[in-house]
């Protein structure tokens, strides 16, 4: 797995605000992607999970700063890019996908020239863009594409929006596409038809794809790899199974025990108290966990927890080499 | 609860034929049609059903924030369908709603416990201060909350938080009954597992019944006793929860289930096409007949009934019996729901 040069690989990023003092939204955060693979980001809100992304295609708040870490897009240093030359990566190497398509899209432009745009925009000419636009609607699964290149997106349904939104994204054949929270707007039923398609779009083409989600139902169907982040911080990591099955961190324990479900009926669902720190309150040192964890000590509020790595399972917290048995 | 206990019961609320119309241009869009359901007392009812199938309305119907357009509502026996204004008032001391997002649906311009103190205001109860005071630090104790929250604000307070302030506010006058829509999709998973236990705490406290509203199958089947399945405004399926999410008997229901693709499950995933249709324009026959896997000719021209099976379980499918070998319990007449 190491010799292979990853498609996108963010090592020790950190993103900060200044909010009086200075705030770490993300800190040194590591995830790498290899081409092909889909690979979940996980975490309640507020856990810097969209901020890890928006700062890998260089999107991030005009305010954050990123004091440290390297964004490596096949293998070519992205961070501190100039715009111009961020604009040949994205869009054409990278493509991102938003939570609500009804606001990612422009109201007063029809669908298929806002598809085709982003082919213009790197380089193709009008008429290869709109037949390779038309192309990219058939595969999304887009019904009646002709009439449909002309139609504006209020005229279409949450999840066909979400399908422009994927074609678009997918035009220009990218080697990465990073979907965030990409059906948490949409019904149940046409959630199962977008995920369903981000993973054939992932097999027929071999693009490579960060979900970022908050379900780890649908992360356990679909992705091989998680990382979970918690306050800034990725706290556990490795193949979604073993994570799943055997949690080290007990911010994965809680988050997986919190999940109602039928077999659960009759108990009392156990609940990670408290809710996540604001950014602001973050101390500088130790656990991020430390005030909601129940097994916390004076250890994990003075130090910062160390990394147990244990054939690719990864956990940031203290107790995780003994539950290893390491 | 088991069934028997239920049967020896007068339902809670009894609903016949309730629908509600709304009016778009010229239009009418039938929103909800001839719901017919009895909310036994103590009981959680989960209402499933993707967005636009009515069950907000159907909800709002039942606490009398939407009039209904023809059926009826009994409250404990008592016709509650159209209360003249006086009795109204009443009623809101009997049935309580709490939303879907708690940063709207409190005033950010009060303090928390002027929020929950306004209700027993507006009813004249607790004749001093003091009097309403205690009341409202024993129901902010019972949601979780300290008596410090009473000087606070909505916006120093987390997400978990405010909805746990959005209950207390319903609680306050001791309903009988409360509609929950959706009262946790705007939260995180690891807080609403938090208020998940504290409305199924509050109903062995204060012997509430719920009508609990949820496009999650998860949340829905942990916390009910019994589920009905809506689409397009009316049941397609209605049983024990337990029942319901092991073998569902509707095509709908089978896919709904599989498409909520629980953390455990391998169950066999069932991805239905399509949009859902506009309620605006409902296929002829049967409404899920466009996107249904098992769909027949007489799917497309006859709009099924909702009948009874073996189990108590009630399915609206022409189907069952050789999907699923169940055998219908009466003849279809029993039901009265009109075909249109």
């Amino acid at each position: 797995m190491a010799d292979k040069i990853p498609v996108l690989s963010i090592e020790s990023l950190t993103v900060d605000f200044d909010l009086g003092k200075t705030c770490h939204a993300v800190r040194d955060t590591s995830v790498r992607i290899e081409p092909g693979e889909m690979v979940a980001l996980v975490g309640e809100s507020g856990c810097g999970k969209t901020m890890t992304a928006l700062a890998a295609i260089g999107l991030q708040p005009r305010n954050a700063k990123i004091p440290q870490g390297k964004i490596l897009f096949d293998g070519s240093e992205l961070r501190g890019l100039e715009e111009d030359q961020w604009n040949q990566y994205r869009g054409r190497n990278i493509a991102m996908i938003f939570q609500e398509p009804m606001t990612a899209l422009n109201p007063l432009m029809k669908v298929g020239r806002q598809i085709a745009e982003n082919a213009r925009i790197h380089g193709a000419a009008k008429e290869e863009a709109k037949t390779r636009a038309l192309e990219v609607m058939k595969q999304v699964g887009l019904p009646d594409v002709e009439r449909l290149y002309n139609e504006y997106p209020h005229r279409l349904s949450g999840g066909m929006r979400q399908r422009v939104m994927i074609a678009m994204a997918l035009v220009n054949k990218p080697e990465l596409l990073i979907a965030d929270e990409p059906t948490t707007a949409l019904d149940v039923t046409i959630q199962a038809q977008i995920m369903e398609l981000i993973r054939d779009m992932n097999r027929e083409m071999g693009t490579a794809v960060l979900l970022i989600s908050h379900d780890l139902g649908v992360i356990r169907r679909m992705c091989s790899r998680v990382y979970i982040m918690y306050a800034g911080r990725v706290v556990e990591s490795g193949k979604t199974q073993e994570v799943l099955a055997h949690p080290l961190h007990p911010y994965t324990k809680g988050l997986i025990a919190s999940i109602p479900s039928l077999e659960k009926r009759g108990q009392r669902l156990s609940s990670i108290p408290g809710t996540v720190p604001a950014l602001e309150d973050r101390s500088e040192h130790g656990c991020p966990f430390y005030n909601r964890c129940q097994k916390r000590r004076e250890l994990c509020r003075k130090e910062t927890p160390p990394m147990v790595v244990h054939k690719n399972h990864m956990a940031l917290c203290v107790d995780a080499k003994e539950e290893l048995g390491l | 609860m088991s069934n028997a206990q239920m049967e020896n019961q007068q339902p809670l609320l009894k609903i016949r034929g309730l629908t509600k119309e709304f009016r778009q241009g010229n239009d009418r869009v039938k929103a909800v049609r001839q719901m017919d359901l009895d909310i036994y007392k103590g009981e959680v009812f989960g209402l499933v059903g993707e967005s636009g199938c009515g069950k907000s309305t159907f909800g709002q119907m039942l606490v009398h924030l939407l009039d209904p357009t023809s059926g009826t509502i009994r409250l404990a026996g008592e016709d509650i369908t159209r209360p003249p204004r006086r009795e109204r008032k009443d009623l809101c001391k009997r049935m309580q709603i709490v939303f879907q997002d708690p940063y709207s649906s409190i005033d950010p311009n009060k303090t928390i416990g002027w929020l929950v103190e306004e209700p027993l205001k507006i009813h004249g109860i607790g004749r001093t201060q003091k009097e309403r005071d205690e009341k409202v630090g024993k129901v902010l104790q019972a949601v979780g909350l300290d008596d410090s929250y009473r000087t606070r604000w909505p916006n120093e307070l987390s997400g978990g938080q405010r909805q746990r302030v959005a209950i207390a506010i319903a609680l306050i006058l001791d309903p009988e009954f409360v509609v929950c829509d959706e009262p946790v999709s705007a939260l995180d998973v690891s807080v609403q597992a938090q208020v998940l236990n504290l409305l199924l705490d509050l109903r062995k406290e204060f012997g509430l019944t719920y009508l609990f509203i949820s496009h999650d199958l998860n949340v829905v089947s942990y916390m009910s006793d019994r589920i009905g399945v809506m689409y397009l405004g009316s049941l397609v399926e209605l049983g024990d929860s337990e029942a319901i999410s092991r073998m569902p008997l509707h095509p709908y229901t089978e896919a709904l289930f599989s498409a909520s693709m629980d953390v455990e499950g391998d169950r066999e995933r069932i991805i239905l096409t399509g949009d859902l249709p506009s309620p605006a324009n409902p296929p002829a026959g049967c409404p899920f007949h466009t996107r249904c896997v098992a769909c027949t000719d007489r799917c497309k021209a006859e709009r099924p009934l909702l009948r009874e099976f073996e189990g108590g379980r009630f399915c609206a499918c022409h189907r069952v019996e050789e999907r699923t070998g169940l055998k219908p319990v009466a003849a279809p007449e029993q039901k009265e729901e009109k075909t249109e």
